[in-house]
């Protein structure tokens, strides 16, 4: 069911925003469920099926999947490193966590890009800059979407089993 | 004093009560009505009936103008939303009739070209900013394969990198990834186009001692076997002649915007279609250079 949800995220960016707004680009949804699932699941769970979405959203892009895996596996390891230092828990600190994640994978892609691809990325600051912004708007509202959708689809028990919880239960 | 013990009072009274319709009678008779007395009376009746008939005139032109008023606020009610019906269906038409001549210059097109076209339309843009590419709504069903050109009437919009069943990704010569044999309309000197940003390119490897200055129309070479050759690609904006190096580095503006393409053409058989012995239309170049 996440999956399906990632599909249809993935699908909304790129069909449906850009024939409704093309001039401004659309919340990366897929992004701040990858940031949703490296802060709420358990790592080891998380970085593989994350691995899976990324392949997933080669489906949509022509981004390599070297690119996406190697940005992605980046941005999930200084989101956890930050997260296992900061006890923060809530929609605000989902806000800032995306903000953070945002700008991550997106400085992570630029210089990925530059030390992988054969022809690199450009920087494109004022679009990325307003990619970021986008993204922390967005995230407010689709944390309590993301939220119901992970209470709903999984049982308490493998709910409480997340990393933060852990550390609140010790 | 009274013999006959008689009321003269009550006998004066009756004559009176008796004389009066008679009087009137008399009246009645007569041909002229306006005598001298009656002439206040009647004129007080005017006036009363002229007071009261414009009270009512009043009353009932408030009344109706009231009643009028409902009326009129559901008949503004029912027109406003007819109103907003025929807008919206003037829209619709104005819609309609662009998308009609947009689809009657495609269909010339497809008819006044050598060339095997299927069109297309397009359904999603890339979903990461560091890639432009377009998916279009034709497949490997529908004869498409990987490298074949896609264009719209006024130039090329890109090439057909991953066929799908149902839909294909075009990778749009604004791409970093893509590569375009390209010719310079004017000089015929040759050049590789390679995409720089989402609204540029970059034309590279053509001599520094070729003459090219901004507004020059760039055409696609047709040694790639993608495009036809001579079809428009795009505009020279900019041209940057390095000391070091033995090429110009030319930028280039596409003909066609890609982010407002909605429907396009594959070229599945290009039948040596050259359309450098065509008259180009020169109407895009134009509007660009402006």
């Amino acid at each position: 069911m996440f999956t399906m949800f990632f599909f249809l995220a993935c699908g909304f960016q790129t069909s449906f925003w850009p024939h409704l707004i093309p001039w401004i680009p659309g919340p990366q949804i897929w992004l701040l469920m990858i940031l949703f699932i490296t802060l709420k699941w358990s790592p080891l769970f998380a970085i593989f099926y994350i691995y899976f979405l990324g392949f997933c959203l080669t489906r949509f892009s022509h981004i390599p999947l070297k690119m996406i895996w190697s940005s992605l596996l980046l941005t999930f390891t200084l989101l956890l490193i930050i997260k296992n230092r900061v006890q923060m828990s809530g929609a605000f600190s989902f806000i800032l966590f995306c903000l953070g994640g945002s700008v991550i994978f997106q400085v992570g892609y630029v210089v990925l890009s530059q030390l992988i691809e054969h022809t690199p990325t450009t920087l494109m600051f004022l679009d990325r800059l307003l990619q970021i912004l986008i993204n922390f708007i967005f995230s407010y509202p689709i944390y309590f979407v993301f939220e119901w959708f992970d209470e709903s689809l999984f049982k308490k028990e493998d709910w409480s089993r997340s990393p933060e919880k852990q550390e609140f239960e010790v | 004093m009274n013999f006959l013990n008689f009321n003269f009072r009550k006998a004066i009274i009756l004559i009176l009560v008796i004389s009066l319709p008679l009087i009137s009678i008399n009246m009645e008779q007569k041909k002229v009505q306006n005598t001298w007395f009656t002439e206040p009376f009647s004129f007080l009746a005017e006036g009363v009936q002229s007071l009261f008939a414009s009270l009512s005139r009043g009353v009932r032109t408030t009344t109706s103008e009231y009643v009028n008023l409902i009326r009129i606020k559901s008949q503004n009610a029912d027109l406003q939303k007819q109103n907003d019906e025929l807008k919206t269906r003037l829209n619709q038409m104005t819609e309609s009739q662009n998308e009609l001549e947009r689809l009657r210059t495609l269909l010339d097109f497809q008819k006044n070209t050598k060339m095997e076209l299927v069109p297309a339309q397009v359904v999603g843009r890339d979903l990461v900013p560091d890639h432009n590419t377009i998916t279009i709504n034709k497949g490997t069903k529908h004869g498409l394969k990987i490298g074949q050109a896609v264009l719209t009437v006024s130039g090329a919009v890109g090439y057909i990198f991953k066929p799908q069943l149902y839909t294909s990704h075009v990778m749009l010569i604004t791409d970093r990834y893509s590569v375009v044999d390209a010719l310079i309309q004017k000089t015929r000197a040759h050049g590789i186009v390679e995409g720089k940003s989402k609204e540029l390119c970059v034309l590279q490897y053509v001599e520094r001692t070729e003459d090219v200055k901004p507004g020059d129309l760039i055409v696609t070479g047709g040694l790639d076997n993608i495009f036809p050759k001579g079809f428009p690609l795009g505009v020279v904006t900019n041209v940057e002649r390095k000391t070091k190096s033995a090429s110009l580095v030319i930028d280039l503006k596409p003909v066609v915007d890609a982010n407002k393409v909605e429907e396009v053409f594959i070229v599945t058989h290009a039948a040596l279609e050259d359309f450098l012995q065509k008259p180009t239309d020169v109407t895009a170049t134009e509007r660009i250079t402006k």
